[in-house]
């Protein structure tokens, strides 16, 4: 048993090293080649149509449209329209505002040139409006070139951004600028990317793996060897019914959901330190956060993955009490303090997802609070006190702030600890009744631990794996007013209600039905027949039937409006 | 015989602290209550330039998203709807032959009417005014109207 569990250990450790290995020799020969500076390198004679680089940098491509189009006025060293530049010109044409082209009356397809020409693009004096690459590839994007305005796609833009900040030697060329980066860029400092993180990223999960299983040696001590309990041993019972600790029964999720909730205090108290919850700065925060930051970048990816696996960990938990009748009183109260953990748990995502403040998240928003206005009565009252103005702003997105960290965390940090400590007062996970005569097999706290430190080490390993993998999302600041080029799809979690909201009146459909939903599940321990006494602690007790069949009629229509609103 | 009424020091001294706790329980309700009452001032009207009425473009009509709203030049004169969509707030785009709103569905024509819901209020016409120099001016009330 023991060798069989210092296996299981090993082999994770092995998976992780050589990934790690193999990451890290990946992106040393990923590193760019020189051979994409050759362009980047200061030009000191006039230079002629240029090269093409294969394949091109962002900045190269850039340089290409900036020798189509911008050239002209802004100096083909981004010097501005000086004199020097002028001289280049043909003798008629070197006097732009009193020629025929840009003068007084000039003709319908050209424009009359404003009286500051063009102003310098590179330099120690030049473009001294904008702080972040962002804003200078906005303006760019809306106002150049100057005729005829907004002619540019995005990505000529952002092309051209990159051009000018290496023209200014501040472009960083393994970056690819968009609008999802561009704010943690700055226009007249150099930023420092970091380097790669994965070896220590790894390096670190080593050690708590390693870690988790000294702990689990602490607790195979006994209390009388140490002569009093060590603090692992208190949060623990010395020991329990075998059949209370089978993953075959209770899928480790309780456990995992403390455990996913532990990764994101963690996370979400380091991410506080970094991000400001202004309408102006909190997107560009959070860019500042993945793109600068070091470690940044997966710490918000393991806050943002640990929160998505918590809403699926809960569901499963839920899923499996309906599904083996364990709601059965004594345990019908914890029942409903789960549902409402579920409940408020999807608040904190919603929330969460709002404080991104970016383009992402505009229709989430707007529908989200309109839907509150619909209730009868109170509705404009909670409307109001939701987003603390007539229109979301910038109270709106300090007030999530204080439920997210403060408000709902407290609420939830309570209620947890309210369902842990009744699943004890409740005499632990549901089990089968102890026949007259015959004790129930017990296990030692040690094995309980050792179940746990293995539940743990592989949520974390897919946890670990998903953040390194999948970034979380951010898309470019929300802008007041702005081209609508946010996501109409509503966060994941609340795809069934946008999916049931196209079927009428939004009070109905979209605030009394969820509700209803989650009433009807806290009731079932309350008005269906429950699993009798010896039929507890096995799957799909005959007892309960009613109540299963109603529940998982439930799970499996949010389930299927989630996956069809996902498919669209 | 009346029986004798026993109220202990004791007893009194309990009822007197859960009484107390419980008026400072609804008090401080109470006061949590105004504390989240208090109502923002509404949003305030506003009016957009759209630049003189003889430049308006020859299509005949002009989109503003930021406003958000479309603006028709007719035989009679100018008319202007709001493209805020009346089911929950998305802006509705163009999709060539009516609009249609990106978050749920709804569809309206281009005189605002529902064309298939959840939407169930036509897009509300706004105020256009043609000011002394011969500018447009779209105004919008409170409130998103």
């Amino acid at each position: 048993m023991r060798s069989r569990f210092r296996t299981f250990i090993l082999i994770p450790v092995l998976l992780i090293l050589l990934g790690g290995l193999f990451l890290y020799s990946g992106t040393v020969a990923a590193s760019p080649s020189p051979v994409q500076n050759l362009l980047t390198t200061p030009v000191t004679e006039r230079p002629g149509p240029l090269p093409t680089v294969y394949p091109p940098a962002q900045a190269d491509n850039g340089a290409q449209v900036y020798w189509g189009m911008c050239q002209d006025c802004h100096g083909d060293q981004g010097q501005g329209l000086d004199a020097e530049w002028r001289s280049t010109f043909a003798p008629a044409s070197q006097d732009c505002w009193g020629s025929g082209c840009h003068g007084e009356d000039a003709p319908d397809n050209s424009f009359v040139l404003p009286e500051a020409g063009a102003p310098a693009l590179a330099g120690p004096r030049a473009l001294p409006q904008f702080a972040t690459a962002f804003e200078l590839g906005t303006y760019i994007h809306e106002s150049m070139p100057y005729s005829p305005t907004g002619s540019l796609t995005t990505d000529q833009a952002w092309e051209l951004t990159a051009y000018i900040l290496d023209l200014n030697g501040r472009n960083n060329p393994e970056l690819t600028l968009s609008g999802t980066n561009s704010a943690a860029i700055q226009v007249h400092h150099k930023v420092k990317l970091p380097g790669t993180e994965l070896p220590g990223i790894f390096i670190l999960s080593l050690f708590l793996i390693i870690a988790a299983v000294y702990i689990r040696q602490l607790s195979v001590q006994s209390a009388s060897e140490t002569g009093r309990g060590n603090f692992y041993h208190h949060l623990h019972p010395a020991t329990i019914p075998e059949a209370q600790s089978k993953y075959s029964y209770t899928l480790g999720a309780g456990g995992l959901a403390i455990f996913f909730s532990l990764v994101l205090l963690i996370t979400g108290a380091l991410e506080m330190y970094y991000y400001m919850p202004t309408t102006d700065g909190a997107a560009e925060s959070i860019q500042v956060l993945t793109g600068i930051i070091p470690y940044g970048n997966i710490i918000r990816n393991l806050h943002f993955w640990s929160a998505q696996l918590l809403v699926i960990t809960m569901m499963v938990h839920l899923v499996r009490i309906i599904l083996t009748g364990a709601y059965a009183p004594p345990r019908r109260f914890n029942f409903i303090l789960g549902l409402i953990l579920l409940v408020l748990i999807l608040l904190q995502d919603f929330t969460g997802y709002v404080l991104r403040w970016d383009e992402g998240i505009r229709w989430a928003l707007v529908v989200g609070t309109n839907l509150l206005k619909t209730i009868p009565l109170i509705g404009e009252g909670f409307y109001q006190f939701v987003i603390g103005g007539a229109e979301p702003g910038a109270p709106t997105l300090i007030r999530f702030y204080a439920w997210h960290i403060f408000g709902l965390t407290l609420v939830v940090a309570g209620i947890t600890a309210w369902h842990i400590f009744k699943v004890r007062r409740d005499g632990g996970v549901s089990a089968p009744p102890s026949t007259r005569g015959e004790k129930p097999k017990r296990i030692p706290r040690s094995v309980l631990v050792r179940k746990e430190v293995i539940a743990m080490i592989t949520a974390g390993i897919v946890l670990l794996l998903l953040s390194v993998f999948i970034p979380a999302p951010i898309d470019q600041p929300l802008v007041e007013n702005g081209q609508l080029v946010g996501d109409s799809q509503a966060p994941w979690f609340f795809l069934w209600i946008q999916e049931t909201l196209q079927w009428g009146d939004p009070f109905i459909w979209g605030v009394l039905l969820p509700l209803a939903a989650v009433i009807l599940l806290g009731l079932l321990p309350y008005i269906f027949p429950n699993a009798k006494k010896e039929e507890l602690g096995r799957w799909l007790p005959s007892g309960n039937r009613l109540g299963q069949v109603v529940g998982i009629t439930i799970i499996t229509i949010i389930f299927l409006l989630t996956l069809l609103g996902g498919l669209r | 015989m009346t029986k004798e009424i026993s109220f202990p020091r004791r007893a009194f001294l309990q009822l007197s602290a859960k009484l107390s706790l419980g008026v400072a329980g609804i008090l401080g309700l109470g006061g949590l209550a105004r504390y989240f009452s208090h109502e923002p001032p509404g949003k305030s009207p506003s009016s957009y330039d759209l630049g003189l009425a003889a430049d308006f473009p020859a299509s005949g009509e002009l989109i503003r998203l930021d406003i958000p709203a479309i603006i028709y030049k007719t035989k009679d004169g100018f008319l202007a709807y709001s493209l805020v969509c009346t089911h929950l707030g998305c802006t509705v785009v163009d999709d060539g032959e009516n609009f249609s709103c990106p978050c749920h569905g709804s569809q309206f024509d281009h005189d605002g009417r529902v064309l298939k819901g959840p939407a169930t209020k036509e897009l509300p016409a706004l105020r256009i005014i043609i000011s002394e120099e011969g500018k447009l001016i779209l105004e919008t009330g409170g409130m998103g109207k």
